[in-house]
């Protein structure tokens, strides 16, 4: 518990420091490319498409899911994704890649994966706006439930951030987490129903529900398109936060126990 | 301010013979390897105001000491006290070579914990100091090796340390630029600011340096004045040279092994940074 309330006040602490840091960041991955923010759209919209096609035309024959058309369906599950995919293994990634640039101890270590996710969060944010106005293509307008977006972003945010602060530390220590980290995600990515249906077996529905991304994805549609899940998933939001307290916990204590040493890994 | 004590300051690294020992010394926290010591007992104190030169032939802990100073690494053994905010600089020394010099000088400023008002205050300056002209909108992979020292000299030396390290750095500038920083380091030095010189040009430490520090494998061999030390640096230069081949790496050989193996077990590594 106080190794979480010091990297609170750290990331308190550092919010000027984080915000521009992010700005950086996503400055310097683009410095190169002539069309840079063309491609943080084109590329997604892209994946959408094909994943459109294979599931929606080829695996379904472009039926709805319980009537709601499948691209707006797919897409507002996917942003989810999008975000969750390329966070994780760039958060975990953020603090060996640094350590070397920045190993001077009065910089605080626990704002890289925070400044690396907040740098995803713009794009990220651009992608929720372009949803909403699918959905309203499709007649499904924003409402009460639009709401829902101001628990549900925050909530991916800081299990994300969480998540990032385990990964970073052991990834820093162990590199092969790196890798391990990377076929996780290929494999969650079709583990967790974002392109597809889970059918009615409570079981098997159950096995699925230990994942905490699907409370995330599921979360993402309930405030997209309406569908009510996360009020009807009460205790399924407690069990998400519970996961997300336990991770940041482990992932804190780890960081703190061994920033000091990063360095000497590297 | 500026001051710098060493005390029976060790510096461990583990040499493992196979990765997995690496593994678990993280996850179980046993120690499994053979321990090489790349700083082994060093123990000195430095007034505010000094320019310390630090020499010894490659391999002899120059940059570990230099990393200690500036409080990159912790020492494994021993404490160090720095008399305030210590900064180090080396020849590329953490630009981001995909930005512009401009936004160089702020992503730095920002992370060695200097506010938006400071950094606007110190732009200017370290703009006219490394005098790189049109190329500051430029990304600094775009520029010369000398430029690349320049803005990183310049930056290191604005955000106002109390302790400056600098290593080997300045022996890619040209004489004119080498001279200006030089002047900016005496300026320092008046200051009370307290400077760490490595460097191999014996020349350019004898002119600069009120004392020595001479590291020989690890160890303190000898810390006076610039004069005396340099002296018997460079007898001991001169003997070694006159070394047969056999002689040295024999020489070589059993000093590397006095560096593996143990210290006794003493206090755990600290660093304590007082403010100024």
């Amino acid at each position: 518990m106080n190794a979480i309330r010091t990297i609170g006040g750290e990331l308190k602490d550092h919010l000027y420091l984080i915000f521009r840091l992010s700005l950086y960041e996503t400055k310097s991955q683009y410095s190169m490319q002539y069309l840079g923010w063309f491609w943080e759209i084109m590329t997604p919209l892209l994946q959408i498409g094909v994943y459109w096609v294979v599931f929606g035309f080829g695996i379904r024959g472009g039926h709805p899911v319980d009537g709601i058309p499948f691209v707006f369906w797919l897409v507002s599950g996917l942003i989810a994704w999008f975000f969750i995919g390329s966070t994780i293994p760039s958060g975990s990634r953020s603090i060996y890649g640094r350590v070397a640039l920045v190993s001077k101890m009065h910089f605080p270590l626990s704002t890289i994966p925070a400044y690396v996710i907040l740098a995803q969060f713009y794009r990220h944010l651009a992608m929720i706006a372009l949803t909403i106005i699918l959905g309203c293509a499709f007649g499904y307008f924003p409402g009460w439930h639009t709401f829902e977006l101001l628990y549900i972003v925050p909530a991916g945010v800081v299990f994300l951030y969480a998540v990032s602060l385990l990964l970073s530390a052991l990834a820093t220590m162990i590199r092969d987490v790196q890798n391990m980290v990377t076929s996780a995600i290929r494999m969650l990515m079709y583990l967790t129903p974002i392109m597809w249906i889970p059918p009615d077996h409570s079981l098997f529905k159950m096995l699925l529900m230990l994942n905490p991304l699907v409370y995330l994805i599921e979360g993402y549609r309930s405030a997209l398109i309406g569908t009510g899940y996360l009020l009807d998933h009460m205790w399924y939001g407690v069990y998400f936060w519970c996961m997300t307290l336990a991770i940041l916990l482990v992932g804190a204590s780890i960081h703190i126990r061994f920033r000091r040493y990063f360095i000497d890994y590297v | 301010m500026g001051h710098v004590v060493f005390e029976n300051v060790s510096k461990r690294y583990m040499l493992y013979a196979r990765p997995i020992d690496k593994l678990k010394e993280v996850l179980f926290g046993k120690v499994n390897g053979k321990s090489f010591y790349a700083l082994k007992n060093v123990s000195f104190s430095v007034e505010e105001g000094e320019i310390v030169g630090i020499v010894g032939i490659n391999g002899s802990g120059k940059s570990t000491l230099s990393h200690l100073l500036a409080n990159v690494t912790p020492p494994t053994y021993g404490r160090v006290t720095l008399g305030g905010k210590s900064a180090l600089i080396a020849i590329s020394s953490g630009l981001n070579s995909q930005l512009t010099g401009r936004d160089n000088i702020e992503l730095k400023g920002l992370m060695m914990g200097l506010t938006k008002r400071q950094i606007e205050t110190i732009t200017p300056e370290i703009l006219e100091f490394a005098d790189i002209g049109e190329f500051i909108d430029q990304p600094v992979k775009t520029y010369s090796s000398g430029m690349r020292a320049r803005i990183g000299f310049a930056i290191s030396i604005h955000i106002n340390p109390d302790i400056l390290i600098i290593d080997e750095a300045l022996s890619v500038g040209d004489q004119t630029f080498t001279e200006k920083c030089l002047d900016k380091m005496r300026e320092f030095r008046d200051q009370g600011k307290t400077i760490f010189f490595v460097s191999h040009s014996l020349s350019q430490v004898k002119s600069f340096c009120t004392k020595i520090l001479w590291l020989e494998y690890g160890e303190v061999r000898l810390f006076g004045p610039t004069n005396e030390t340099l002296a018997e640096y460079n007898k001991y230069l001169y003997w070694y040279k006159q070394l047969s081949k056999k002689q040295a790496s024999h020489y070589v050989a059993k000093k590397r092994t006095e560096r593996i193996g143990s210290v006794d077990q003493q206090m755990m590594g600290e660093t304590i940074e007082q403010s100024s």
